[in-house]
């Protein structure tokens, strides 16, 4: 299998393995082994419910930082329109792109637009096709993370399209054709409120090519971009997109726009696999389309944004009021945008491996699981370094995990130890052993 | 004459209570889960995962309770539900689509839509199914491991 990318890791120095993201964690992806918590790369989502539960921050996703800045001649801030929702509602999108130039990009570009447009890509597709119902949207890359190896059956689902992020890639090379120079040294770099987005940076799912540079968090801006946004003087216009631009990234917000009946938003990763699975089983027949969103209440609810995601949610929804939901846009700039959206690689699956090589090896292991498991005592303690009983029992089963770093298989087992010594101890040597004369340890010594 | 099949690798019973609709949906999890397990071909795992729920809702829907087993082959999976309840006089008929016996509460709950039948019969390679009124179904479904 090929190297599988992602963008969250574990500073073990930081790391007190503590358990905390152990528990937290969705799809049952974190171990702690030696003290530290362990990411197990073929079942991470990328989705950061780690991050946001870690007391001792040390968990972290693999943003960049400023320093990226330095290995491009020219560097385009692309804001996420979360970023737009982050300060009082006085604090404009205008100021934010301001702010951002003030930072030391050379171009702050509002991708506002460009989610615009991407709203009517998907109203026309959902118009157009309807052989795999429901269509499930693309934007949120943990949720897509999540079908690719937990619900591999609904691939066919995906609308097979990047985020409106992918706009980067073409309006780099537009820049450096105006701007005389190469496109390697024009940096894109997101502003984002979530990890997952550096899979589009580092490894992407529906692109041959990275549509950005590089990510850099929300809450590792969020300071100096405000002293920035103070500092502005002469603000020049560089927004210019209407309110669904702004409003991306909140659940729902966008369905309006589609004029399609039965569309429907989900968020919360919990929620998002209870949807999944009744979409598996056949029981989601009259919906055509899903959004569905990894974090609480959208990407502004993203492990990397500052704001509380109900506040941020209200100034989103406030902005989106005020610059209109109009979606007028030319059938040739949908039809420009699309091919810049589409995806151009064959998407891949990554599910979890089955637990045998074959059916009747699997079957085999699955039973003796079940055997252990049935002998734990089931209270998913953690104390073995994995989530729950049953995890543990697999761990042990496919050689990760010894039986007794199980505490209560421990304590069973040292009882028996202590069983086996003290029938020793009581044990006469043979000489003596007729005569009876001996006592030996007796139990209640 | 059917030919003899191996013996099961696996097998497993569950219990399906009428009426049950926050249940309802648990046994084709649960089944979903080991064919994942197992390693069976997602196309494998999406018709099982349909077919059983659609078993099970018939049973929430109509019976007062059902016993599924599940028993697995290298090369095919039964699921056989088994319920007590008022049965099915005209089978025929039941696997029409949109034929529905269904009352107006359960079709406003969004059920009833006389696509159980035929929705099985789709996502199953053999069906059948066997009926005495006033006692009970049995529901039959077999999946072809490979095709």
């Amino acid at each position: 299998m090929s190297i599988y990318y992602h963008s969250i890791e574990v500073d073990t120095d930081q790391c007190t393995g503590c358990m905390s993201c152990m528990r937290a964690c969705p799809t049952e992806a974190i171990r702690v082994r030696e003290g530290k918590a362990l990411i197990l790369g073929d079942r991470c989502i990328d989705c950061g419910d780690c991050i946001r539960v870690c007391p001792a921050r040390a968990v972290r996703s693999m943003t960049g930082s400023f320093e990226d800045l330095s290995r491009f001649k020219y560097t385009i801030a692309i804001p996420s329109p979360p970023l737009y929702a982050q300060y009082g509602i006085s604090i404009t999108p205008n100021q934010i792109l301001n702010g951002l130039k003030g930072l030391g990009f050379n171009e702050a570009y509002d991708i506002g637009k460009a989610c615009e447009v991407y709203s009517a890509v998907i109203r026309e597709h959902l118009h157009n096709y309807s052989d795999n119902k429901p269509y499930i949207s693309t934007v949120c890359l943990a949720v897509v993370r999540l079908i690719q190896i937990n619900f591999p059956e609904l691939m066919g689902n995906l609308l097979s399209m990047e985020a409106p992020s992918a706009i980067a890639g073409a309006y780099k090379t537009a820049r450096a054709r105006v701007l005389g120079i190469s496109p390697q040294d024009i940096g894109t770099i997101f502003i984002t409120p979530c990890p997952a987005k550096m899979i589009a940076v580092n490894h992407p799912i529906f692109k041959s090519d990275p549509t950005l540079d590089g990510a850099i968090a929300i809450s590792d801006i969020y300071g100096v971009l405000f002293t920035a946004i103070r500092k502005i003087s002469k603000p020049e216009p560089l927004h210019d997109s209407g309110g669904l631009g702004v409003a991306t990234g909140i659940p729902g917000a966008c369905i309006t726009s589609l004029e399609i009946e039965n569309a429907i938003a989900v968020d919360g990763v919990h929620n998002v696999i209870k949807i999944l699975e009744d979409v598996e089983r056949g029981k989601i027949t009259n919906v055509n389309y899903l959004e569905l969103w990894a974090c609480p209440g959208g990407c502004v609810g993203g492990p990397l944004a500052v704001d509380n995601p109900y506040l941020a949610r209200i100034k989103a929804m406030k902005l989106m009021q005020q610059l209109g939901t109009s979606l007028n846009i030319a059938p040739a700039k949908v039809e420009q945008m699309r091919a810049h959206l589409s995806c151009d690689v064959e998407l891949s699956t990554h599910p979890i491996q089955p637990l045998g090589r074959d059916a009747r090896d699997a079957i085999k292991k699955m039973k003796e699981r079940d055997a252990m498991l049935s002998t734990l005592p089931r209270i998913n303690c953690g104390a073995c370094g994995a989530p729950t009983c049953k995890a543990f029992a697999e761990d042990v089963i496919q050689g990760q995990s010894e039986i007794t770093d199980c505490i209560f298989k421990l304590k069973e087992a040292t009882m028996e130890a202590i069983r086996r010594g003290l029938d020793l101890a009581q044990k006469p040597p043979l000489s003596i052993r007729k005569r009876g004369a001996w006592k030996g340890a007796t139990s209640d010594m | 004459m059917q030919e003899k099949q191996a013996e099961p690798l696996l097998e497993q019973d569950f219990m399906v209570q009428g009426g049950d609709f926050i249940h309802a949906g648990e046994v084709s999890s649960s089944i979903k889960a080991i064919l994942k397990e197992i390693g069976m071909s997602h196309e494998v795992i999406r018709r099982a995962a349909i077919a059983t729920y659609e078993a099970e809702m018939n049973v929430v829907c109509y019976a007062r309770r059902a016993a599924f087993h599940l028993a697995i082959t290298p090369e095919r999976l039964t699921v056989v539900a088994q319920d007590e309840g008022q049965g099915i006089p005209d089978i025929e008929q039941a696997m029409k689509e949109g034929f529905s016996t269904s009352t107006r509460e359960i079709k406003e709950m969004g059920f009833g839509a006389g696509m159980g039948l035929p929705n099985i019969k789709k996502n199953t390679d053999e069906l059948s199914v066997s009926s005495v009124p006033g006692e009970g179904t049995r529901v039959e479904m077999i999946i072809y491991a490979q095709k």
